[in-house]
């Protein structure tokens, strides 16, 4: 679950949403205050024409015809009509106070509540002695604006509402095709190239990519099966001769035991383990190995490794010392975990003999993790050179005095990655502590 | 090993296979080729083979698809596949096509020889006694003798030795010793097997004669009385 804000296409979604939230807002804004206005006009209207009606009433037939129209203004009907002198008294209408003025606005018209509602009023002075007041409920004005003011209100909520839901099912939706995507790939990351993601129904831009990708995939599966072409032809085209060259050597010193020609087998052997060793490091490092992965049963390997190795260690005067939990297993490929561990410790007599010193195999777990190491008491590696250390024919003793291919640890690390693990190199003050970081499944 | 055995060779490298031909031959084995998979599939349907050694890429037929038709028709005679490639997919290729067994070249030749042989014994009674000159294992007791005196062997030292007299005469090889005594298909450019072999011989020669273990330069290790 994804947290939606972090989601490109719930962001976009929402960045419009607000955009048009703004503009209808300011529409109904607008659209309210003209009927806000217009409603009040109509009022004002009313209240103007009743004004002018008593006004003329009194001008024509004078106070007490004023007075006799004024009391036949019935109360109850909207209308309030009051009549007083000078100081404020009542005369005549259907209000006997004088209501307590909620606010006046600057246009002279006066707001109160009569029996709990509301009123706009005018205050007219008829002559010098007599004030008149008119005015009108304004209630039913004031519902109606009211309810556009809710309806609108719901009109941007359903706005927002449709908005934010549209764009999180757009955004999970565009969320499931990319994580289809990638679970696509996943088989193509575990070393199967003849997979292809399927080209879904719907969305013009995804299909264009789902293409893009599978015809990458396919001129990558055309590019690794050459690459594949030609190392086994290169190995058939190596080893077919070498196969041969080493029966006749073996024929020959069957019939006389001759030193020269079991050197010259020694060679050919010693050029063979080169071979393969380049032919199984290009092989993990371009990817064209896919991993056989079986349970590895950790405690048999460590072993029957330091069975092999120990007495091998005792004649250098170096002990090797097994440090291994119980029930330890991984998922992986024995023989070349076992070969990896075997580069370790044929690193170790080339390198790091220390007389008296013990040399310690061992085997941890670290949450899903399997941590396979081997520590030394030797000179150890300088820090600044540990990454040339890991580099294919690199030696660190310049002179390359001490033999070997200069591929055993870079075969290492290249068989630690194969394994989906890393490979550490570590001070074991002192000496140098060599460690495969590994999932337990591979 | 009274009767001969009888191998049939189909490997498309002319070269490689004339030399197999004689060292067999030298062997007491007798032997047929075919250079292509079509004529061996030919002869091996024929039948009268102990075992058949078969390249993986041949010409025509591959190796795999030879041994898929041998299978399909119900023919049972073991089969050791050879192959330049090596790789553990190839491997696995070869095992579903039906190999019994599988050497990746280049191999020794004393480990071909082994390999053939143990495929052509397969299904005989697994020998619990073996015997050298004055040498005596009891493979069920795990214990070995020379003369009267027990050797005071621990499990792997005796593994090993069992190992060097089920083939006694042969030529062992390192690799044939690291494969299955130590169980990995393992290389290592150090001697570490001869400590093991150096320590074994202390136990088995040093108070005894006649010397039985013995090194062959360039080769591996054998045990047998020498002339």
């Amino acid at each position: 679950m994804t947290n939606l804000l972090r989601l490109a296409g719930f962001r976009a979604a929402l960045a419009y949403t607000s955009i048009l939230l703004i503009a209808m807002a300011l529409v109904m804004g607008l659209l309210y205050e003209r009927l806000a206005d217009t409603m009040r006009g109509a009022q004002d209207n009313l209240i103007w024409r009743e004004a002018a009606a008593l006004s003329f009433i009194h001008q024509r037939d004078g106070m007490r015809a004023l007075a006799q129209a004024v009391s036949a203004v019935q109360a109850g009907q909207g209308s309030y009509v009051r009549l007083s002198d000078g100081l404020g008294n009542f005369l005549a209408g259907n209000l006997q106070s004088f209501p307590t003025p909620e606010r006046t606005d600057a246009e002279g018209w006066v707001h109160f509540s009569e029996n709990g509602l509301p009123v706009r009023a005018r205050l007219l002075q008829v002559d010098e002695n007599l004030v008149l007041l008119v005015g009108h409920e304004i209630t039913d004005g004031q519902n109606l604006l009211a309810g556009f003011r809710t309806a609108f209100a719901m009109a941007l909520l359903a706005i927002l509402l449709v908005g934010l839901g549209g764009g999180a099912f757009l955004a999970r939706r565009g969320l499931q095709r990319v994580e289809a995507i990638g679970e696509g790939l996943r088989p193509v990351m575990q070393g199967d190239l003849s997979a292809r993601l399927p080209v879904a129904k719907g969305g013009v831009e995804w299909q264009v990519l789902e293409s893009r990708i599978n015809a990458t995939l396919a001129q990558l599966e055309k590019l690794m099966q050459a690459t594949r072409q030609v190392s086994d032809n290169l190995a058939h085209d190596l080893r077919a001769p070498l196969t041969r060259l080493r029966v006749r050597l073996e024929t020959v010193l069957a019939k006389t035991e001759n030193d020269e020609i079991a050197e010259a087998i020694d060679d050919v052997d010693g050029l063979l383990k080169s071979f393969n060793a380049l032919l199984t490091l290009s092989r993990l490092d371009s990817g064209i190995a896919t991993l056989e992965a079986w349970p590895v049963n950790i405690n048999e390997l460590l072993d029957e490794l330091h069975d092999l190795f120990a007495p091998l260690f005792e004649q250098h005067n170096m002990r090797l010392e097994l440090s291994c939990a119980d029930n330890m297993n991984l998922s992986g490929d024995a023989d070349l975990l076992g070969q990896a561990l075997v580069n370790l410790l044929e690193n170790v007599l080339a390198h790091g003999v220390e007389v008296g010193s013990s040399v310690e195999l061992a085997a941890r777990q670290e949450g899903d993790k399997v941590i396979l190491s081997l520590a030394d008491g030797g000179k150890g590696i300088a820090p600044q050179r540990r990454n040339d250390a890991l580099e294919r024919f690199v030696q660190l003793d310049a002179s390359r005095a001490k033999g070997g291919s200069g591929l055993g640890l870079s075969l290492v690390a290249a068989i630690c990655t194969h394994h989906g693990g890393e490979l550490h190199l570590a001070n074991n003050e002192p000496g140098l502590r060599v460690e495969m970081h590994l999932p337990v499944k591979a | 090993m009274g009767q001969s055995l009888r191998l049939l060779l189909i490997e498309d490298d002319a070269k490689a296979a004339a030399l197999l031909c004689d060292r067999f031959r030298a062997e007491g084995m007798v032997i047929e080729h075919a250079a292509n998979g079509a004529d061996g599939l030919a002869l091996a349907q024929k039948g009268g083979f102990d075992v058949l050694v078969v390249d993986r890429m041949l010409p025509e037929l591959s190796g795999t698809q030879l041994v898929e038709n041998l299978r399909q028709a119900g023919d049972t005679t073991p089969v050791l596949f050879l192959s330049a490639l090596g790789e553990v997919d190839d491997r696995v290729a070869g095992f579903e096509a039906g190999g019994d067994d599988y050497l990746t070249k280049p191999y020794a030749f004393a480990e071909l020889q082994a390999r053939v042989t143990a495929l052509a014994r397969r299904g005989e009674a697994a020998q619990t006694q073996l015997q050298l000159a004055d040498l005596q294992l009891d493979l069920l007791a795990r214990e070995a003798r020379r003369g009267d005196t027990l050797l005071d062997l621990n499990n792997r030292e005796f593994d090993l030795l069992a190992y060097l007299a089920s083939h006694q005469g042969q030529v062992v090889t390192r690799h044939m010793l690291l494969q299955n005594v130590w169980n990995y298909g393992l290389d290592t450019q150090t001697n570490v097997v001869d400590v093991h072999i150096s320590r074994l011989r202390a136990k088995l020669d040093k108070d005894f004669t006649p010397p039985l273990l013995h090194t062959k330069r360039g080769q591996g290790f054998v045990l047998q009385v020498e002339a």
